[in-house]
């Protein structure tokens, strides 16, 4: 161990680029996480979902809200036109036996409620969630404007986004529970919803959450 | 070394010495010279105020942590990422400089120069800088919500470590890296979380066998490490057993092809491992490194790898010797489609296998055939290897093919592994090789005692075995301690090797 640990092999000292290239590499690496985030926010689109109810005592974990959608919802999803040719791509996908797990992707067609279209969203209320319009098991060649994809993990039994965990500051922890807590059981659910941010691909953030008219984003 | 201790008994055995006129003055002044008498109290005096510094700049440090966590909250996210970047930057550039720090002239003698300090100090920041990096990955991660797997950032985080083990030839960072990579691979195996996220990822996991070979090996013979080169084998063998593993599970193999491949190819490639090809391109790589011709000491980890594919054998006939294993678990034949040919288009066309199994013969027969070319034969120790993977794979392909083997499943394991434990205790004992000789040792107390509670025994025969056992360890323990002694005059050189052993 010593003697690999010995800073200096032969008579000169280790040569200073053998460091920062290494560090500058690290540095790169690190970056990309915030580089990819900004990119999305940047250019992506600014998409607003309708949240489901979550079982109350998984709501918060750690420093996180998880987050449950009603396009995580099998049953929303099955009723979509398009489901069949996923169903097809799942069979196709079991019948290979490369694939051990069986996973396919989804691109889900999100269409924008009349209200961005014709620019009349107040912006102090929570903002009107879009509607699922189609599935389909490749990126959709012809997306029309007011429609945009994003991009889901369909495991035979539940559905992910990448979206399913929004971390927030410990100081309002509770604060933004006992929120989520009282419109969950006032049954309102058009008052908790969710904006994310859709890149190219469907690679979608979470960016900000709407609980009963006020907006958390950190 | 020279301890510290024994210069201050010196120095005062030597004042005393001086005054009993035993010694000259002069031969004083040598002794004071060769041993530093004058720097012990000043070394004292460094090693105190060392200690003060760091604990207070431990305790500033803890300061800054719980300062910034009290706040972290409010400090705007821009404020985090240059904080976290600073620390990254901060503790690996001082923990390079201090490491990197020359040492002075008289390193040799005196016990634990300042530089020497400022070397440990040095490389226990760097070491934390790796960890550091991991933090950054996560807090990133977080504070962008983006949201990876446990896979890619073991991936990532150990291949930023490992750029940095690749630069400053160190090996603790080299094991580091191994262990974050190892670490993701066997998530990722139990989980299959990315399986669709990411592409890439899916891709770098299904080739880990080449990929930790390509990361880790070049890394062994760079840092010379036994270490790195002991764990990249093991990580290759058992990433490669899990792959081809897996491929039973895909081409539902009714033989047990698959099955015996898994278990005997990693320790088949590990015996025939050779580090000829090492030693054609290694030398011009380090030379050019290190500037000077300091390489004709050739690095030899053969013997590590031949050494695990022996530990691997017994701990395998071990298991394979409990007769739970060879009861009638097999696929009804009925249940798989697949032909022999099948699960072999299966095999040879996994990259995995194709490239390690090539890679491995054209080293041994390309680059190793000028040298032992001429004198090229089977040893014994290669013929009983073969042998006995030859066995396992057979009985293995035997038991899942053509008839559940039952009783002479276990009967041959169980000779086996009585065989191998036998045959390192005879090696051992030949070489005067203790770690040898106890291996096989335990393995044959390790036999008995399983098989004495697998089957059912009366408690008195259970005694009575444990009775033998223990009086067997005690006795045949101390005979061999005694007869390594005695072979000690014989041979200097190998009481050389053992000790070094002992040492290393």
């Amino acid at each position: 161990m010593m003697t690999s640990s010995a800073p200096r092999h032969g008579d000169r000292p280790i040569s200073s680029w053998r460091f920062w290239l290494p560090l500058t590499l690290q540095i790169v690496c690190v970056l990309t996480i915030p580089a990819q985030a900004l990119y999305t926010h940047v250019s992506g689109t600014s998409v607003i979902l309708q949240t489901a109810p979550v079982d109350p005592y998984s709501l918060l974990q750690g420093y996180y809200v998880t987050l449950r959608y009603d396009i995580s919802q099998i049953e929303v999803l099955k009723a979509l036109p398009g489901w069949d040719d996923i169903e097809a791509q799942v069979s196709a996908t079991a019948a290979n036996p490369d694939n051990l797990v069986q996973a396919t992707p989804i691109y889900l067609v999100l269409e924008s409620p009349e209200s961005v279209q014709s620019g009349s969203q107040p912006n102090d209320e929570t903002p009107t969630p879009w509607r699922p319009v189609h599935v389909y098991p490749t990126y959709p060649s012809d997306v029309l404007e007011n429609h945009v994809v994003i991009k889901g993990v369909y495991y035979g039994s539940r559905i992910t986004y990448g979206l399913e965990q929004y971390y927030i500051p410990e100081a309002q922890r509770d604060e933004i529970n006992e929120r989520i807590r009282q419109v969950q059981q006032s049954g309102d659910r058009h008052s908790y919803v969710v904006e994310i941010k859709v890149a190219s691909q469907g690679i979608s953030t979470p960016v900000r959450l709407w609980v009963d008219g006020k907006a958390y984003q950190f | 070394m020279v301890t510290e201790k024994f210069r201050r008994q010196l120095r005062k055995e030597a004042t005393q010495w001086r005054s009993d006129a035993l010694i000259s003055s002069d031969v004083y002044h040598q002794l004071s010279e060769r041993y530093e008498f004058d720097t012990i109290d000043s070394h004292a005096r460094d090693r105190f105020v060392a200690i003060l510094i760091i604990v207070g700049s431990v305790l500033l440090g803890i300061s800054v942590i719980t300062f910034v966590a009290a706040n972290w909250q409010a400090i705007p996210r821009t404020i985090k990422v240059m904080l976290m970047m600073g620390v990254l930057i901060a503790v690996n550039t001082i923990g390079f400089y201090l490491w990197r720090s020359p040492r002075s002239a008289s390193s040799s003698q005196t016990p634990l120069p300042r530089s020497q300090w400022r070397q440990r100090l040095g490389h226990g920041l760097l070491i934390c800088g790796a960890l550091v990096l991991g933090a950054n990955f996560a807090l990133m991660g977080q504070l962008f919500h983006q949201r990876g797997t446990a896979f890619g950032l073991c991936i990532i985080w150990g291949l930023g470590v490992l750029t940095m083990a690749y630069g400053l030839r160190l090996t603790s960072l080299a094991v580091i890296a191994f262990g974050l990579i190892l670490l993701g691979y066997w998530i990722e195996f139990i989980s299959y979380d990315a399986y669709v996220l990411a592409p890439l990822i899916r891709h770098i996991f299904d080739i880990m066998p080449l990929v930790i070979g390509v990361l880790f090996l070049p890394l062994a013979y760079w840092c010379r490490s036994r270490i790195v080169f002991g764990l990249t084998v093991i990580g290759v063998g058992f990433s490669l057993a899990l792959t081809i593993g897996t491929l039973s599970n895909t081409v539902q193999d009714p033989f047990g092809i698959t099955l015996a491949i898994a278990l005997i190819l990693p320790s088949a490639l590990w015996w025939a491992y050779a580090d000829d090809g090492w030693q054609h391109i290694l030398p011009r790589f380090i030379s050019a490194e290190n500037g000077r011709e300091d390489t004709d000491e050739s690095i030899v980890f053969r013997p590590i790898a031949r050494s695990l594919t022996i530990i691997y054998l017994g701990c395998l006939f071990y298991v394979l010797s409990f007769h739970g294993l060879w009861e009638d678990y097999s696929i009804p034949a009925s249940a798989s489609t697949a032909s022999v040919a099948d699960v072999f288009m299966a095999l040879v066309t996994n990259i995995n296998v194709v490239v390690i199994v090539i890679t491995t013969l054209a080293v041994w027969l390309w680059l190793g055939w000028p040298r032992i070319g001429h004198q090229w034969r089977l040893v014994t120790t290669d013929i009983v290897v073969l042998a006995m993977l030859a066995m396992t794979g057979g009985v293995v392909i035997w038991h899942e093919a053509i008839a559940p083997l039952l009783v002479l499943g276990t009967l041959m394991f169980n000779i086996l592994l009585f065989l191998i434990a036998a045959g390192l205790m005879r090696e051992g004992l030949a070489d005067g090789d203790r770690r040898q000789f106890w291996f096989g040792f335990v393995l044959l107390i390790l036999q008995i005692i399983s098989r004495v509670f697998e089957y059912e025994t009366g408690l008195l025969i259970k005694s009575f075995t444990f009775l033998v056992c223990g009086i067997g360890i005690i006795v045949i323990g101390l005979w061999f301690e005694r007869y390594v002694r005695a072979l000690i005059p014989q041979s200097g050189q190998s009481l050389q090797a053992i000790n070094s052993e002992e040492n290393g």
